[in-house]
C-alpha cells in the first residue's frame, strides 16, 4: 500500500516538475525579454500612459501623418485631444491593427486616416518598418498580426524578440538595465508632442517650390485588393465603435499620375461610403502650400504641419460635433509645447512673403539689410512685406538697413548703422551684421536676422532666392 | 500560439527530429509517457513505431524507411542462420554485405544527398549489425528470435544518428525484462538529456562560431591561430560528448542503461589512455572486433604496432572516405606507436609524479588538438598553410578574432567550466552526487542552467544548431 502511494506520488512528480520547469522557462523568458528589449521608452507605452478614453481624435497613417499633424496646435484650435499613431510607411492593414490596438485603451470619436500607403509610391518603403511599428507600438495579437504582414521569412525572424536579441549580451555595456528596478518600472511618461514628429528644415533651404501634379483622368489604376479590404475593415471597426472616419492625404512631391489615380480611387471609395476626406494635394494651391515640404520631398516642416493642422481643425469644427471631456493634466500638457512650436513655425518658414509679415506682430528684435546689387530683382510682394514691418524709407534701388523692436521701427539707415540699446550692440555694415560682436554674413539681396529673446536663438535668413509661387509670377518686378 | 511575449508557430509539416531540436525532447517525453502508459509487453511495439517515425521524420520518405527495414530484416535472417550454421563463409558474406553497404555510401552516398535516411547514422547502424553477427558467430550471444526486439535494437532512435554503439546483449535483456517504472531513472535520463542539449547549444555551438571565425580568416597567425586549434579540440569534444549525453539520457528515460561514452578524455596522459576514454563504445568496438582478432597485444611488437596502425587507419576511414581522415587515423597510429616505444623504453615516465602528469596531460592534449586538424580540413594544403602561419609571431588578440570583451569573458568562463566539470567527472559520478544535493541547491542550479541557456544559447532568427559532427560518420 505504501509502495503504491509512493509510486503515485512519483508519477505525479514528473508532470509537476515539468510544469515547474516550464514556468521557470516562461518567467525567465518574460524577464529577460524586458531586460533585452525595453531599453528605450516605447511609443506604445507613451500612448498607453494617457488617461483612459481621453482622446477625441486619433490620427493613423504613414510618416506623412506623423509629420503633418500637430496635436498641440489642434488643441489650440478645437479644444480637442488628439494623438498621432502614425508609423513610417504604415500599410493600411497595419493601420487597422493600430486602430484595434488603440481601442484597447481609448475611445476616439474621430479617426483621421492618412492614406499614403494606398499609392504605388509605397514601394519605396522597407519591409522592416512593420517590425518597428510592432516593436514600439503594439501589444498582444495586434503585435503579431503586424509582424505577419512582413514576408514570411522576415516575419519568422521578428516574431520572438528575445530570441532575436538575446545575443545582445555580446556587445552590451548597460548592465544597470538588468537590475529589476529598471525592468519592472512601468513607464507612465506621456509624450508632450502626442505622437507628432517634429521636422526642422535643417540646412536645406527650399529654393524650389513645389507644384501639385494635376490628375490625369486617362490613367486608371485600381486599388490593391488588400488596401480595399483594409479600408473596409477600418471603416467597419469605426462604425462598430461609433467613430467617424476621415481620410486625408498630405501634399507631397515625387508623385506620379499612377499615384494620383490610386488616390482618386481612395476618394471614390470614400464618397461611395459617405466618408469625409481631405485631399491636400488638390488644396495646396488654395492653401499656398508650396515651400513647406522638406528636401526629402515627402514630409512637412513644422510650418507645413501647422498649416495642415489648422485646416483639419477648421474642417472638424465645421463638420463634426464632438462631446469633449476636459482633463486638467492633459490641458496643461497640450498647451506646454505650443509656445516653442509656434516660434519654430516662424523660424522654419522659408517663404519670405509669409515670414516677413509675421515678424510685424512678433516680439523680439529684427535686423534687416537690403543690398540691391547682390541680386537683380525682388518682387512687389517682397517689397510690400518689408514695408509692412515698418521700414519707412525703404527703396528698392538703394542700400537699406533697419532695426525693428517688438514690431516697431527702432532705427533705419542706408548702407550701415550702429546702435546700442538694452543689452545689445548692433552694427550693420556692408556684407555683415554684428550683434554683440557675433558676426553674421549677409548674402542678400535681403538678409533678416530675428532675435526672439536672446542671442543664442538668433535666426538668420538670407533671402537670396526669389519666391516664384504661381500667384506671384504675375506680379511685375520692381527692380530690373 | 502566443504565451506572454513568446510566440510559437507550429511547423507546417512533421518536423525532423534532429537531436538538438526541441522536437526531439518532446518526442522522447511522448514515447516515454506512451511506453509507461501501456503494459510492458507493448513497449517493444511502441518503441519500434517510435524508431520508424524518427527515421521517417528526416527525409519524410517511406521508401528510405523501407530500405532500413529491409536491411535490418536481412541481418535478422543472417543472424538466425549464423546461430544455427556457424559457417565462416556465411559470416564473411553477412559481414561483407554491411561492409559493402558502408563503403558504398561512404564513397558515393554522402556527396549526393545528406537527407536520405540510410546515410543518417549509417556507420553506427552497420557497426551494430556487424558486432551482432560476430557475437553470434563467436557464441557470445544467441540470435534474437523476435524480429520486433531485433528491430528495436538496430534502429534504436536515440543512438542511431551519433552513437553510442550499444551491444545487443544488454539492450535486449532490458527490453525483454523491463524494469519496474523507476522515477530516479526518468529523472536522471531527463536531466542528462537536457544537459546534453545545454552542452551543445550553449558551449559547443558558441565555440564553433569562434572556430569558424579563426579558420576562415586567412590572415590570422601565431597565437590567434593556436587558440583556434585548441578551441576546435574543445568543440569536437563538446560536440561528441553532448551527442552521447543526449542519446544516453534519452535511452535512460526509456528504461535503457548505457555506460559512459566519454570519460574526461582530455585529461589523459597519453594517447592510449585517451582512446580508452574517447567515444568508449566505438573504441571498444574497434578493439573487440578488429584489434583483438588481428592478434591484439599478445604477439610480437612489430606485429602489434602494425595492427595498431591498421586499426587506426580503419578508424580514420570509418569517419570519412577522404584522404584527410586516412591521415588523421594514420598519424594517431604513428604517434600511438611512438608513445608505446618510448614508454616501454623509459617506464619511469609512468610514475605518479603530479607535475610530470600535468605536463604529460597538457602535451597529450596539444598533440590531440593538432591531430584534429585533418579532421576539419579536407585539403592538406589548408593544414600546411595553418602550420606555416602558426609560427609567424603575433600576440593573442581577441579583437582580431572578432570577439568583444563580453564574448572573451564568456569564452574563458566556458573553457573553465568544461575543464572543471571534466576534472570532477573524472573522479566522481556527478549525476549521482547532484541527486544527493539538497533540493534548494538543485533547483537553483536548474534555474541557473535555464537562464544561461536562454541568454547564452546559440539559437534564434535563422540560426539552427549545427549538426553533430558524428551525424555525418
Amino acid at each position: 500500500m505504501k509502495n503504491k502511494k509512493k509510486k503515485i506520488i512519483e508519477i505525479i512528480q514528473i508532470p509537476a516538475k515539468l510544469l515547474l520547469i516550464l514556468l521557470i522557462i516562461f518567467y525567465s523568458y518574460e524577464y529577460l525579454n524586458k531586460v533585452f528589449i525595453n531599453k528605450d521608452i516605447s511609443r506604445g507605452d507613451e500612448f498607453r500612459a494617457l488617461p483612459k478614453n481621453s482622446i477625441d481624435v486619433l490620427v493613423l497613417g504613414s510618416s506623412d501623418a506623423q509629420f503633418s499633424f500637430v496635436p498641440n496646435f489642434f488643441f489650440e484650435d478645437t479644444g480637442l485631444y488628439s494623438y498621432v499613431r502614425g508609423t513610417p510607411c504604415q500599410p493600411l492593414e497595419v493601420s487597422y491593427e493600430m486602430l484595434k490596438e488603440s481601442l484597447k485603451t481609448q475611445k476616439p470619436k474621430i479617426v483621421l486616416l492618412e492614406v499614403f500607403t494606398a499609392m504605388p509610391l509605397r514601394k519605396i518603403c522597407e519591409d522592416d518598418v512593420c517590425y518597428v511599428t510592432a516593436q514600439y507600438q503594439m501589444t498582444g495579437n495586434e503585435k503579431y498580426n503586424t509582424i505577419n504582414y512582413l514576408p514570411k521569412e522576415k516575419a519568422k525572424e521578428y516574431r520572438n524578440e528575445f530570441i532575436n536579441y538575446h545575443n545582445d549580451w555580446r556587445t552590451r555595456t548597460d548592465y544597470e538595465s538588468i537590475l529589476p528596478k529598471n525592468v519592472f518600472n512601468s513607464n507612465k511618461h506621456i509624450d508632450s508632442n502626442f505622437g507628432y514628429v517634429y521636422q526642422y528644415s535643417g540646412e536645406e533651404i527650399p529654393k524650389n517650390y513645389w507644384l501639385p501634379l494635376e490628375h490625369n483622368n486617362d490613367i486608371d489604376i485600381s486599388l490593391d485588393f488588400l488596401d480595399i479590404l483594409s479600408l473596409n475593415k477600418i471603416y467597419a471597426l469605426c462604425k462598430e465603435n461609433n467613430i467617424e472616419l476621415i481620410l486625408y492625404k498630405t501634399p507631397l512631391d515625387s508623385i506620379t499620375q499612377e499615384d494620383q489615380s490610386s488616390l482618386h480611387k481612395v476618394w471614390e471609395w470614400a464618397s461611395q461610403n459617405s466618408i469625409k476626406y481631405i485631399d491636400f494635394l488638390s488644396l495646396a494651391k488654395e492653401l499656398k502650400f508650396y515651400m513647406q515640404i522638406h528636401s526629402d520631398s515627402f514630409h512637412c516642416y513644422i510650418n507645413g504641419a501647422s498649416m495642415l493642422t489648422k485646416y483639419i481643425a477648421d474642417f472638424i469644427n465645421e463638420n463634426c460635433d464632438i462631446e469633449h471631456k476636459t482633463n486638467d493634466m492633459l490641458d496643461e500638457l497640450y498647451k506646454s509645447n505650443v509656445g516653442w512650436l509656434t516660434k519654430d513655425v516662424l523660424n522654419t518658414e522659408y517663404d519670405p512673403l509669409v515670414y516677413l509679415p509675421r515678424l510685424e506682430n512678433t516680439e523680439g528684435i529684427v535686423c534687416i539689410k537690403y543690398e540691391p546689387y547682390k541680386k537683380q530683382k525682388i518682387t512687389q510682394g517682397l517689397y510690400n512685406s518689408i514695408c509692412a514691418i515698418g521700414c519707412t524709407y525703404f527703396d528698392v534701388n538703394y542700400d537699406y538697413c533697419a532695426i525693428v523692436r517688438n514690431g516697431e521701427l527702432l532705427i533705419e539707415g542706408s548702407d550701415s548703422l550702429n546702435s546700442s540699446f538694452d543689452d545689445y550692440r548692433i552694427i550693420i555694415n556692408k556684407n555683415a551684421i554684428s550683434i554683440n560682436d557675433v558676426e553674421y554674413e549677409t548674402k542678400g539681396p535681403i538678409t533678416v536676422i530675428y532675435l526672439p529673446s536672446n542671442l543664442n536663438e538668433a535666426v538668420i535668413k538670407n533671402i537670396d532666392y526669389i519666391p516664384f509661387p504661381w500667384d506671384y509670377e504675375k506680379e511685375p518686378y520692381i527692380v530690373k | 500560439m502566443i504565451i506572454g511575449s513568446f510566440y510559437y508557430e507550429f511547423p507546417d509539416e512533421f518536423p525532423a527530429l534532429s537531436i538538438t531540436s526541441i522536437y526531439f525532447v518532446l518526442f522522447c517525453i511522448f514515447v516515454f509517457a506512451l511506453s509507461r502508459s501501456f503494459k510492458s509487453k507493448l513497449r517493444p511495439y511502441i518503441l519500434l513505431i517510435a524508431n520508424c517515425v524518427f527515421l521517417w521524420s528526416f527525409a519524410k520518405d517511406f521508401s528510405a524507411l523501407a530500405l532500413v527495414l529491409i536491411c535490418s530484416t536481412i541481418s535478422y535472417i543472417l543472424g538466425l542462420l549464423l546461430d544455427r550454421i556457424k559457417n565462416k563463409y556465411l559470416l564473411f558474406i553477412s559481414i561483407g554485405i554491411y561492409v559493402v553497404l558502408l563503403v558504398y555510401y561512404k564513397f558515393n552516398g554522402f556527396t549526393s544527398n545528406d537527407n536520405i535516411v540510410i546515410p543518417l547514422g549509417l556507420s553506427f547502424y552497420s557497426f551494430k549489425i556487424i558486432s551482432y553477427l560476430l557475437d553470434i558467430y563467436r557464441n557470445k550471444i544467441n540470435a534474437e528470435i523476435n524480429i520486433i526486439y531485433y528491430f528495436d535494437y538496430v534502429m534504436f532512435f536515440p543512438c542511431i544518428t551519433a552513437g553510442p554503439i550499444n551491444r545487443s546483449e544488454e539492450f535486449l535483456y532490458e527490453l525483454k525484462n523491463p524494469s519496474e517504472y523507476e522515477y530516479k531513472d526518468a529523472k536522471a535520463g531527463g536531466f542528462q538529456l537536457s544537459l546534453g542539449i545545454f552542452e551543445k547549444i550553449v558551449f559547443c555551438d558558441y565555440i564553433a562560431q569562434i572556430v569558424v571565425r579563426v579558420f576562415e580568416n586567412t590572415e590570422l597567425s601565431g597565437f590567434n591561430l593556436f587558440l583556434g586549434i585548441v578551441l576546435y579540440a574543445f568543440q569536437v569534444y563538446l560536440d561528441f560528448d553532448a551527442a552521447s549525453n543526449i542519446a544516453i539520457g534519452g535511452a535512460r528515460l526509456l528504461g535503457f542503461h548505457f555506460p559512459k561514452n566519454f570519460n574526461s578524455p582530455y585529461l589523459s596522459r597519453n594517447l592510449k589512455e585517451f582512446w580508452n576514454k574517447w567515444h568508449i563504445s566505438l573504441s571498444t568496438w574497434f578493439k573487440d572486433y578488429i584489434y583483438i582478432p588481428l592478434g591484439g597485444s599478445k604477439i610480437s611488437n612489430i606485429r602489434k604496432y602494425f595492427n595498431l596502425l591498421i586499426v587506426f587507419i580503419i578508424s580514420g576511414l570509418w569517419h570519412g572516405s577522404t584522404l584527410n581522415f586516412f591521415i588523421w587515423g594514420f598519424l594517431h597510429g604513428v604517434f600511438r606507436i611512438i608513445e608505446d616505444v618510448i614508454e616501454n623504453r623509459y617506464p619511469i615516465i609512468n610514475t605518479n609524479n603530479i607535475m610530470l602528469n600535468i605536463i604529460r596531460t597538457i602535451f597529450n592534449f596539444l598533440l590531440v588538438s593538432f591531430l584534429w586538424l585533418p579532421f576539419r580540413f579536407q585539403n592538406m594544403n589548408e593544414i600546411l598553410d595553418i602550420f606555416s602561419r602558426l609560427f609567424i609571431d603575433s600576440a593573442l588578440d581577441f579583437e582580431v578574432i572578432g570577439l568583444t570583451i563580453n564574448e572573451t569573458y564568456w569564452l574563458i568562463i566556458v573553457i573553465v567550466i568544461v575543464i572543471l566539470t571534466d576534472i570532477l567527472r573524472k573522479h566522481w559520478d556527478m549525476l549521482y552526487i547532484f541527486n544527493k544535493v539538497l533540493l534548494p541547491f538543485r533547483w537553483t542550479l536548474y534555474v541557473l542552467l535555464i537562464v544561461t541557456f536562454l541568454i547564452f544559447g546559440i539559437y534564434g532568427g535563422s540560426f539552427e544548431a549545427t549538426d553533430f559532427i558524428y551525424r555525418f560518420f
